[in-house]
């Protein structure tokens, strides 16, 4: 929101035609397709969908962490650095130190049998920020920052001591010690409790304002990106339907299948009288997708030609949409 | 007239390592026939706890669990089959609640071997399919195996074996918390018409206040195994009374991002095992007195259906923004 990007200054994250393949028994699966995102210094985006959308695997790319076994295609470009095939050595450097991570479950994320004093400490010693005195003191400084309680006590602390919203302060202060330009959060609010949750995404939100901090952030909950995003990238089968900016792409969706998501999305002001506008079918599969757009099969509109070919991204309003058929703004889905 | 269930002071206690936790402290409620009440709390609060409570699957530590006026503690042999073909369970992950080697129509028409022992296997298949059928799948996914359906698809079949002995209480413990929102909504509309149908009385347990709100006409708010508040679904969502459900309502993520009051709120750092001398919440409760923190408040009547545990719902403590 607040830093405008200058035309010739390349941005931070640049992901061109992405595609990551899994080999499977009935065929390859595509769970990213052709993607092509960017993300600018201290910008925020948020990759929302269902499951199998491919959000997670598109997010996990970034930082390196696609499954063993994977066919990947295409570029990922971090700070003018490629990154699909970049070595292992390169990915590790910039892992904590240039690009920090925030996973949905923060006890399987954080080593059970270190402190997490040890944890924030090796985070500075793998990329030469401090060790010692100075680390314990830097660690200390972080664990206040994410408001955590008694943080000096914590230092000593092992994950199990803890409860699930003080683990997930704590993997955000692994995150954000080394002072990263990118953090990459997967779901990082999906298993807390609703009265914990508002915390950390303030907490979020707070952290990369002030640290300048570019956010890629993964969820199922519209919400949870409006709050937080600049810009918004809804995920369908694979492939991206339609990208913008969170405001406008929220308040006029475009694509059928992100309005077919708000208004399936119950809120404490939804009709009681109606049934819920759900969007009939279920999300595909594993194995091949099929030719055309991969929202058709659930699609009221869809047409021959939807099932044909996928609509390629087209501008519309200040977003793009992959649709033949876009809605206009307050049209129903 | 009998409620078709009551918990009545209900008191679960675990034990281990010499050390207790009371999941449920004296637990009240009613269930009539054909009702379907909401139980909204987070993790720790004593949820499913509750729900097996009611089902007569965890034996009290004090107080009774009642159905049709009978304690499910005393009930044996033929009542308590009875029981069983009444009352039904819908779980959140339907994937894990099949046995994985058997097909879905096995499963699902599991339940009538044990209490339609009558009926052969044609006229099983028949129910099976129909109830499938009405549960919206196809009935040749009776032949399938759990792993070959979709988390929806599944859910849908947990839900057609929890009918299939024409319950009267289903109690749905998450039942649509680990689906998508697309096909949440298509859940939610199956459970609402299943209830109108068959006038079926439904404990919908969800920390989910959106998906509570639509489908429980009276919600109760439990806060670390106690009623913290109980109302019909109207004033409990525009007029909440008790601090906390008004921070339950005030953190559903919404579009505006966070709400400011809802930040104020510090998280629970007391642990499980602690016992609370007086209100359970005094230690988040931005509204909390000394008083609060020595003397545990009654559930008190607020008005007809409306009950909170607040020693200052009076004073307006659960407005918006007080």
């Amino acid at each position: 929101m607040r830093s405008t990007r200058m035309s010739t200054e390349p941005p931070l994250l640049a992901i061109e035609a992405l595609t990551i393949a899994f080999a499977g028994a009935g065929g390859e699966t595509r769970a990213v397709e052709a993607v092509s995102l960017a993300l600018g210094r201290g910008r925020s985006l948020g990759l929302v969908g269902e499951s199998g959308a491919g959000k997670s695997q598109l997010a996990l790319a970034v930082p390196g962490l696609t499954p063993r076994g994977a066919r990947v295609a295409g570029s990922i470009r971090f700070d003018g650095e490629e990154l699909i095939g970049a070595p292992a050595a390169t990915l590790r450097r910039l892992r904590g130190a240039r690009i920090g991570t925030v996973f949905q479950d923060p006890a399987a994320a954080l080593a059970p049998h270190l402190t997490i004093g040890t944890q924030l400490g090796e985070v500075l010693a793998a990329h030469a920020l401090g060790r010692g005195r100075a680390a314990r003191r830097a660690a200390l400084a972080m664990l206040e920052r994410v408001r955590v309680p008694d943080a000096a006590a914590r230092l000593g602390q092992y994950p199990h001591e803890l409860s699930g919203g003080l683990k997930q302060r704590v993997m955000l202060a692994i995150a954000l010690i080394g002072r990263p330009a990118l953090v990459v959060a997967d779901e990082p609010t999906t298993a807390l409790d609703v009265t914990v949750e508002a915390g950390i995404l303030e907490l979020l939100a707070e952290l990369v304002r002030a640290e300048g901090t570019a956010l890629l952030l993964v969820s199922h909950d519209l919400a949870v990106v409006a709050g937080l995003c600049d810009e918004i990238a809804v995920l369908y089968a694979g492939r991206v339907v339609e990208q913008g900016p969170a405001r406008a792409v929220l308040a006029a969706p475009a694509h059928p299948y992100t309005a077919g998501l708000l208004a399936a999305r119950l809120t404490l002001d939804s009709p009681l009288d109606a049934p819920v506008p759900a969007i009939p079918g279920g999300a595909p599969g594993a194995g091949p997708r099929p030719p055309g757009c991969g929202f058709a099969p659930r699609c009221r509109r869809a047409q021959a030609r939807c099932r044909a070919a996928p609509p390629p991204l087209a501008a519309q309003g200040a977003a793009r949409v992959a649709c033949y058929l876009p809605l206009a703004a307050g049209e129903a889905p | 007239m009998t409620a078709l269930a009551a918990l009545e002071s209900l008191v679960v206690e675990f034990r281990g390592a010499g050390r207790s936790l009371r999941a449920l402290d004296g637990v009240s409620l009613e269930i009539a026939a054909g009702e379907s009440l909401g139980v909204v709390g987070e993790s720790g609060s004593g949820k499913s706890t509750l729900a097996r409570a009611l089902l007569g699957l965890t034996r009290p530590d004090g107080g009774r669990a009642l159905y049709r006026g009978a304690d499910l503690a005393t009930l044996a042999g033929d009542a308590r089959r009875r029981l069983r073909r009444e009352l039904a369970i819908v779980f959140q992950n339907p994937a894990a609640s099949f046995d994985p080697r058997r097909t879905i129509g096995e499963s699902v028409g599991e339940p009538l071997t044990v209490h339609a022992p009558a009926l052969g296997r044609a006229a099983r298949a028949a129910e099976v399919a129909a109830l499938l059928e009405r549960t919206g799948l196809d009935p040749a996914l009776a032949a399938r195996r759990p792993h070959e359906l979709s988390g929806g698809q599944c859910q849908r079949a947990a839900i057609a074996r929890a009918m299939i002995t024409r319950p009267e209480l289903v109690v749905c413990d998450e039942a649509v918390s680990a689906l998508d929102v697309s096909v949440q909504a298509q859940i939610v509309n199956l459970l609402l018409e299943l209830g109108r149908e068959r006038t079926l009385a439904y404990l919908f347990i969800s920390h989910n206040l959106a998906v509570v709100r639509r489908i429980a006409s009276r919600v109760l708010v439990l806060y670390r195994g106690r009623v913290v508040e109980v109302a019909p679904r109207a004033a409990l969502f525009a007029t909440p009374r008790h601090p906390y459900t008004r921070l339950l309502l005030d953190s559903v993520p919404a579009f505006a991002g966070p709400s400011p009051a809802a930040l104020r709120v510090p998280p629970e750092t007391a642990s499980p095992f602690e016992r609370a001398r007086g209100c359970v919440f005094a230690g988040r409760c931005p509204h909390a007195e000394a008083r609060c923190r020595e003397r545990a408040p009654a559930l008190e009547a607020v008005a007809p259906g409306h009950a909170v545990a607040c020693l200052r719902w009076r004073e307006g403590v659960a407005a918006p923004g007080a």
